[in-house]
Parts: C-alpha cells; sequence; structure tokens
C-alpha cells in the first residue's frame, strides 16, 4: 500500500470566527486585501459581515458568476495588480471560492493564462500569496480541497487544476454565514458533502487518513441535515455541518470520489443542473450500480449513518443494501421538507442529452477511482433509470 | 538498464497505438474524439521519454521538440519500469500518485483508454487480468499486432 496525504490548511471555525480575520490577515502579512464574492451575497450584505472584522484598506470584487470561467479569473487577476493587493480573501460557494483558486494559483505561478496550468501535481511551489477562504455554504468543501474546477466558454467544457499548492492558507467556518441559506440549498449541499465523504470512502483511492475525514463527514451529516431543516439558525447545527463539509473536503481531495461526481459534473456542464441537485438524484442510482462491488464498505457507511440498531439487526450480505434504502429514505424526507430534487426524472429533456452527458462521463477524471469500471453503455443505463429513478 | 527497458517498451506503445488505429476502431473512435492534432509527451523524470504527434483523422508519428499539449511525467525510474513492463496499471499508478499530468485532464482521460487498450493486444492475458479492471475484446490476432508493430 502507498499513499499520499495533504492538508495544509489552517481553520478557524465556530462562533466569532471570523472575528480572528485580522489577526489572521496580519500573520500573513495582508495589508491590502482583494475581497472576492458575488453579487447575491453583495446584495444582502455579507461583505459587512466580513468587513466589520476588517480595518484594513481593502478591494472589493463582486461580479463573480454562479458558473464561472476562465476569464472571469484572467479579469481579477488583472484586477488584482491594478489596486495593488497583496493577498486574497474569498467569501462565498464553491463557483467563488474556485474562481480564487484560479486567481491565486495564476498569481502564485506568475502565469499569464490559466490553461498554461492546468493538469494534476505538476505545479512546483509558486511565488507566496496569501489566500483565505470563508464558505457561505456547507457542501462543496472546497475551502480544504486541493482542486479547482473552472468553465472555459468557448470550448463549453470544465477545466480541473489538482495540486498540493492550491488550498487556502486559511479557512473560517462561522456559522453566522450560513444560517440564512435557504432550507433547499441547504439540503442539497448538504447532500454534497455527503456525496463527497460516501464516494471518498468507497472508491479506489481511499486511505486510512482519508477514511478518518469521511467517516467523522458521515456521522456528522446524518446526525444533523434533519435537525437543520427544523432548526435552521441554530449556530450549533450550522457549524456541525460546515465542519463536516470542510471534513469531506479534506477526505475526498486525498482520496477523489466516482461515479456519481462524474455523471454530476457532465450532467452540470450539459444540463444546468445545479450541483447538489445532481448529487440528489444521482447518489442512489450509482450506490445501486456500484453495490456489488461496494457492499461491505456500504454496509460501514450503514454504521456512520448512525444506524446501530439495524445495522447489528442486518445479515451481513444485506448491509450494503440497507445503506442505500436509508439513504433514499432520507433523501425523500428532504425532497417533502424542503423540495429538494431526488430524481433524475426532473432534468427536462434528459433523454435527447443522454449520449453528450455519458460522453463526458466518460472523460471525467472521477471515473478512473470508482471501484467498479463503467464504460459508456453503463452510464447511460444509469441515466435511463435501470438503477431506478 | 532500467532506463533501456522503458525506452524500448515506450516505442513498442507507440508503434501498437500507431498499427491500432488502423486496425481497431476504438482506437482511432478515441483519438478521434478529440476533434484537433495534438502533441503528447510520456516521460520518465530523469529518464526516456518520448513525444507523439496525433493528426486528426489521420494517425501518429513521432516528433521532437515540440511543446506538448498533454504531457505525462513518471516520478521515478522505478514505477515506471513497474508501469512500462505491465506489473503495475496506469490506473494504479494514478492512484499511487505515481504521475503528473499538465494539460487537460479531462482530453488525457482518452490516452489513458488507448493505453489500456494496446495493453490488452501487447500484453499477455495473465498480465492483462492482473492490470486491467475489465477485459476487453481484441478485434485482430496479438500476433499480427505484433508483427506490424516491428516491422510495419
Amino acid at each position: 500500500m502507498y499513499f499520499e496525504f495533504v492538508n495544509k490548511t489552517k481553520v478557524c471555525a465556530g462562533k466569532n470566527a471570523l472575528t480572528q480575520l485580522e489577526y489572521e490577515c496580519q500573520q500573513y502579512h495582508m495589508k491590502h486585501p482583494l475581497i472576492l464574492t458575488d453579487q447575491v451575497l453583495y446584495q444582502l450584505k455579507y461583505v459587512d459581515i466580513l468587513t466589520k472584522h476588517l480595518s484594513l484598506e481593502y478591494s472589493l470584487y463582486t461580479d463573480i458568476p454562479v458558473d464561472s470561467s476562465i476569464h472571469t479569473i484572467e479579469d481579477i487577476k488583472d484586477f488584482y495588480i491594478k489596486e495593488n493587493c497583496d493577498g486574497l480573501i474569498a467569501l462565498g460557494g464553491g463557483s467563488v471560492l474556485d474562481t480564487a483558486k484560479g486567481v491565486y494559483l495564476m498569481l502564485s505561478q506568475e502565469c499569464e493564462s490559466i490553461e498554461d496550468i492546468l493538469g494534476f501535481e505538476d505545479l512546483k511551489l509558486g511565488k507566496d500569496v496569501p489566500f483565505f477562504a470563508i464558505p457561505t455554504t456547507s457542501g462543496t468543501g472546497s475551502e480544504a480541497t486541493c482542486v479547482a474546477v473552472v468553465s472555459h466558454p468557448e470550448k463549453q467544457v470544465k477545466l480541473e487544476i489538482i495540486s498540493q499548492h492550491i488550498q487556502s492558507h486559511v479557512a473560517f467556518l462561522d456559522p453566522v454565514l450560513t444560517q440564512n441559506l435557504p432550507l433547499k440549498t441547504t439540503a442539497s449541499t448538504g447532500i454534497d458533502a455527503l456525496t463527497h465523504a460516501i464516494e471518498a470512502y468507497t472508491c479506489s483511492q481511499k486511505n486510512p487518513i482519508s477514511d478518518a475525514y469521511a467517516i467523522l463527514a458521515i456521522q456528522t451529516i446524518s446526525q444533523n441535515i434533519l435537525k437543520v431543516i427544523d432548526n435552521p439558525k441554530d449556530e450549533n447545527i450550522r457549524l456541525n455541518l460546515a465542519l463536516a463539509s470542510y471534513e469531506a473536503g479534506c477526505a475526498f481531495s486525498n482520496s477523489m470520489v466516482g461515479i456519481v461526481h462524474a455523471i454530476g459534473h457532465a450532467l452540470g456542464a450539459v444540463c444546468h443542473i445545479a450541483h447538489g441537485d445532481a448529487m440528489s438524484m444521482l447518489l442512489i442510482p450509482c450506490m445501486r450500480y456500484n453495490l456489488e462491488v461496494n457492499k461491505d464498505l456500504y454496509g460501514d457507511v450503514l454504521l456512520y449513518l448512525g444506524q446501530k440498531e439495524l445495522y447489528s439487526q442486518t445479515p451481513k450480505e444485506q448491509l450494503g443494501q440497507k445503506a442505500i434504502d436509508y439513504i433514499a429514505s432520507l433523501l425523500q424526507t428532504l425532497h417533502e421538507k424542503t423540495n429538494l430534487p431526488v430524481s433524475l426524472g426532473s432534468v427536462e429533456n434528459l433523454s435527447e442529452h443522454i449520449n453528450e452527458v455519458a460522453e463526458k462521463a466518460l472523460n471525467d477524471g472521477a471515473l478512473i477511482v470508482n471501484n467498479k469500471y463503467a464504460n459508456k453503455q453503463d452510464i447511460i443505463n444509469i441515466l435511463e433509470g435501470h438503477y431506478g429513478y | 538498464m532500467k532506463k533501456l527497458i522503458i525506452w524500448v517498451v515506450m516505442q513498442f506503445l507507440y508503434r501498437g497505438m500507431k498499427v491500432l488505429y488502423h486496425d481497431d476502431p476504438r482506437m482511432k473512435e478515441e483519438l478521434d474524439g478529440w476533434k484537433q492534432d495534438k502533441f503528447l509527451t510520456l516521460q520518465v523524470m530523469h529518464g526516456p521519454s518520448i513525444t507523439i504527434k496525433y493528426t486528426y483523422q489521420k494517425g501518429l508519428q513521432k516528433v521532437k521538440n515540440v511543446k506538448p499539449d498533454i504531457c505525462i511525467t513518471f516520478k521515478s525510474i522505478q514505477t515506471a519500469l513497474l508501469v512500462f513492463t505491465g506489473m503495475m496499471s496506469v490506473k494504479s499508478a494514478y492512484l499511487e500518485h505515481r504521475f503528473s499530468l499538465r494539460g487537460d485532464v479531462f482530453e488525457s482521460m482518452r490516452f489513458v483508454r488507448c493505453v489500456d487498450l494496446v495493453e490488452t493486444y501487447l500484453f499477455p492475458r495473465f498480465m492483462t487480468k492482473r492490470i486491467l479492471n475489465h477485459q476487453e475484446k481484441k478485434y485482430k490476432p496479438t500476433l499480427l499486432i505484433y508483427i506490424k508493430a516491428l516491422f510495419a
């Protein structure tokens, strides 16, 4: 056995975590940071929550779109240089954080085009640019990962950079930032994190350290995801979900994910389905597809989902199936309470795009680490509902 | 000696891919899926390398001194030897972080599948059973591919 594990991010987690922001800026000699966010968060005055704790001068970029592209990254890089900034603070969900990672890499690697630095594990340590990540959802785990995905609008593809030098220096997990998330987004991002953890625990690149993070994430999400729907303002529950998202990020950043993400990325690119929603629709069919090779690992998942009684009463060979059934019922409850889409049947015109989605999924790096080999026809079968909708 | 073995297998893999481009529709379909010309480099840190030019709908040829679109670098001679002698699969090498890649990760997946396909033909079955998690059908006899790769 041989594996590698990397996690260099300092975490400031808990109530009033943002009050540490100024101190951390000082630690990293940041005197004029560039704050990155999107228009929605800016309109909702999330920047004010942050700048309340910042007496430094700063520059602000608020135009990061939902599906950020290489052009946005290159624009921000130019803006950073023009404003003479000396560090990055990214405030937002997956798109903002991934964009910030792209900007960070372009600055630290001193490159002219993001296409020069695509690939995995190829980048050397670059120029030091302080980079803080402040997630406002509990799902992507991007604050912890070594991966950035950005779109290339002209080529209509997603570009991927995987490098140990991409992680943020400090991540702030403050429940104040997720307390007002809409319930549907809370459910969708929570299932995204759960999918990260389950795929990290069951894919070919798993290792003992990533397992520890994945198990912790599965336990924490299962204990909190239904509670948060009834108590969305509860700081402890929100913090637990933020921590679980971070833990799942640490896990999958080192073990990668699997077929759920491979198809989910393609579904997002072709049918413009929100990533968390795609995970909610694909998790069960893909687990059923993988069941024959992941039976024992899924059985473990049942235990980590907190179903000790069910686990002890179920014959060993049925544990994996029971885990799938339990997650399916959890998704159904979330669907009833928040309108979370859980069926591939709800994707408009999916049948017209199945071939394109399957083709893109086949070229996704996540597929190579799926425990069960999948070809194009297998992916089409999943999308056509052969493993349930 | 290790470097020499790797160099020889590299040449053989290239020749195998070149032959299969014309003899196995799956190889052609994979490479043509790029829809444009591509330069690929396969190299070993402090060891041999090979750069291949794929010309859209025409095939493969060896080239020198070009900046590749995709560059795969094995991090050590030891591991490269395991991969090039069929002791370790490309997938396992990826899982164990044994190589790095510069270029578009999505586009590189086609190349990984092409290597799997050429290994199906060139490596004996007892080896491919161990290193590949699926067995592809052979459209042409292995001996024919060997002869063409050696003499064509």
